[in-house]
C-alpha cells in the first residue's frame, strides 16, 4: 500500500474523534457539507480506512474461528456472521450457548488518545460474578469485562488479531466450560 | 453491490493483476482492470490530498466542527440546553447497577415511568408514547387511533412482566379502561420465535372491547419486528421524553433524566460529563437529537 494510505490508517488509529467520520456507514453530514476537493479526499480516506478496518475484524473473527474448531462446547464464530450488517456496524458478536452471555469484537476509543482492538464479554446479572471469577485478567467496565490490545499501524492485521485472541481465549473457554450457575 | 465497493474491487483487481505480472488483456479483463487502475490512481491523488489537508493539520477540521456545534448550541432555548445537559448526566441510572444492557432493568424502569398513578409525571411519558404509536399507525394506513384519555389516568395500570395465559409474558402491559397496550422490549436481543404473534393473540383476547395494540421497542433501530406492529426505538424515547425530563426538578423528573442518560449511553449518543468535553461527533449526534425533538 502507498505511504499516503499508511499515513491515513495511522492517523485514524490515533485520532479517535475522527473515527465516526471515517467509518460511519453513511457519508456523515460533516463530510457531505465539505467543498468538493476536501470531500473527495475524505471519501477516498474513508474507503481506505473502512477497508483496513474490515480486514482487521475479519482477521480477528478468522482467528477465533480457527481456535474454536473441534469442540461442540465452544462458540462457533460462524464464518457467515461477519457479513454485511455486523461488519458495517463494526461490531462482531457471538452469543454463547446456554445463555452464558456474548462476546463482542470491535475497535473502540481507548480514552487514551487512540483506538484499540477489544474483545468484550457480557453476561446476565446472575452470571456476572462467575464470569469475573474465571476471567481474572480481564478489565471491568460496568457490566462488561474486556481485553484490549494497542494497534501498531505497521503490523499486519493477522498478527494484531492473534495478539488479542491470545489474551482472552483460554479465559473464555474456562468460563464457557464452568458449571452452570444455579437459578436464583 | 454499491458503487464504492465496486470501484474498490475494480481497483484491487487491477492492482492484483499488476502485482502478479499478468497481462490484463490476456485475461479478458483489460477494460475493467484498466478502469480499476485509473480509479486507484485517482484514489491515490485523493489519499495524498487527505494527508495534506487533514493528517498534517488535524485541528483545522476540529475547529470548524466545534465552531459549528458551538453555534448550533447557542441557538438552543434554555429548555433545550437542559435536555442537552441531561444526556451527559453522570452517573446515569443504570451504570452503577451494571444494568445498562439488562433488558429486565429497562423493562422495570419503563413500566414505572409509564405508570401515571405512581411517578408524579402526570402521565406525560405514556401520553407521548401513545401519540408516537398513533403516528406510526397512521403511517401504516390505520384510521383508528389507540385511545388515550387523560380523564382515565387514575384507572390506568402499567406493569412489567405480565403473564397473559396462554400466550406468554409481556415486558410492559398498559391497561386502561379504553385501551390495552403490550410492549415488547429488546436491548440488542433477538425476538423469540412467534413472540409477537403470541402477544397479538393476547392483545386480541384480553383487550376485547378496548383499543388494543402490540408495540415493539428496540435499542437497535434496524431490528424490525417479525410482524406488522408499530416499531419504536429507544432513540424515539429520547426524542420524546427529554423535553418531559427538562420540564421540572421533581424527583420523578430527575429520575427520568438519569434514565435517559443511561439510554443515551446505551445508544452511543453523547458522552459522560460536560458538552465541552465531548468529541465533535458526539456533539453533532446529541444536537441532531435535540433539534429533532423540536421539529
Amino acid at each position: 500500500m502507498s505511504k499516503a494510505a499508511d499515513a491515513i490508517w495511522e492517523f485514524a488509529i490515533k485520532n479517535p474523534d475522527y473515527w465516526p467520520l471515517l467509518v460511519g456507514d453513511d457519508e456523515p453530514s460533516e463530510v457531505k457539507e465539505m467543498d468538493e476537493n476536501r470531500r473527495e479526499a475524505f471519501l477516498a480516506a474513508r474507503r481506505e480506512v473502512q477497508r483496513r478496518h474490515s480486514e482487521l475484524l475479519k482477521a480477528l473473527w478468522s482467528e477465533c474461528r480457527a481456535r474454536s474448531k473441534g469442540s461442540v462446547a465452544q462458540p462457533t464464530f460462524d464464518k457467515d456472521k461477519y457479513g454485511a450488517k455486523n461488519l458495517r456496524a463494526g461490531i462482531l458478536v457471538e452469543p454463547f450457548k446456554n445463555n452464558k452471555g456474548k462476546i463482542e469484537l470491535r475497535l473502540s476509543d481507548s480514552g487514551e488518545g487512540d483506538l484499540r482492538l477489544y474483545a468484550s464479554f457480557w453476561a446476565a446479572k446472575k452470571r456476572q460474578d462467575q464470569m469475573r471469577e474465571l476471567m481474572k485478567s480481564a478489565s471491568a467496565d460496568g457490566e462488561w469485562l474486556y481485553y484490549g490490545v494497542k494497534i501498531d499501524p505497521a503490523k499486519a492485521a493477522d498478527a494484531t488479531a492473534k495478539g488479542l485472541v491470545d489474551l482472552f481465549f483460554n479465559d473464555m473457554i474456562q468460563y464457557l466450560q464452568a458449571k452452570e450457575v444455579a437459578d436464583d | 453491490m454499491d458503487q464504492k465497493k465496486f470501484c474498490n474491487e475494480l481497483a484491487d483487481l487491477g492492482l492484483k493483476l499488476k502485482a502478479e505480472g499478468r497481462d490484463a488483456r490476456k485475461q479478458g479483463l483489460a477494460d475493467f482492470a484498466e478502469l480499476g487502475l485509473n480509479l486507484l490512481a485517482e484514489d491515490e491523488t485523493s489519499l495524498a490530498s487527505f494527508v495534506t489537508q487533514f493528517v498534517e493539520h488535524p485541528n483545522r477540521l476540529r475547529w470548524e466542527l466545534l465552531g459549528q456545534s458551538a453555534l448550533r448550541r447557542s441557538q438552543l432555548s434554555s429548555k433545550q440546553r437542559r435536555q442537552l445537559d441531561i444526556l451527559g448526566w453522570t452517573p446515569d441510572l443504570l451504570e452503577p447497577l451494571r444494568s445498562r444492557f439488562d433488558e429486565r432493568s429497562h423493562t422495570e424502569v419503563l413500566a414505572w415511568l409509564l405508570d401515571p398513578r405512581t411517578n408524579g409525571l402526570e402521565g406525560r411519558p405514556l401520553e407521548v408514547l401513545v401519540e408516537r404509536i398513533n403516528g406510526l399507525r397512521r403511517e401504516r394506513g390505520d384510521t383508528e387511533e389507540l385511545p388515550f384519555d387523560r380523564a382515565s389516568l387514575k384507572d390506568t395500570t402499567v406493569l412489567p412482566e405480565v403473564t397473559f395465559t396462554p400466550h406468554g409474558r409481556v415486558d410492559v402491559a398498559v391497561s386502561a379502561p379504553a385501551m390495552l397496550l403490550l410492549i415488547e422490549v429488546k436491548v440488542f436481543a433477538a425476538e423469540r420465535r412467534s413472540q409477537l404473534p403470541d402477544y397479538q393473540k393476547a392483545a386480541a383476547q384480553y383487550g376485547k372491547g378496548r383499543g388494543s395494540q402490540v408495540a415493539f421497542l428496540t435499542a437497535d433501530p434496524d431490528q424490525e419486528p417479525s410482524i406488522d406492529v408499530p416499531h419504536l426505538t429507544f432513540r424515539d424515547l429520547l426524542v420524546d421524553w427529554l423535553p418531559i425530563a427538562a420540564e421540572g426538578d421533581s424527583g420523578a423528573h430527575l429520575y427520568l433524566g438519569r434514565y435517559l442518560s443511561s439510554v443515551a449511553r446505551l445508544l452511543g449518543i453523547a458522552h459522560p460529563g460536560d458538552f465541552d468535553d465531548w468529541t465533535f461527533s458526539a456533539r453533532r449526534r446529541a444536537l441532531d437529537l435535540i433539534y429533532e425533538g423540536a421539529s
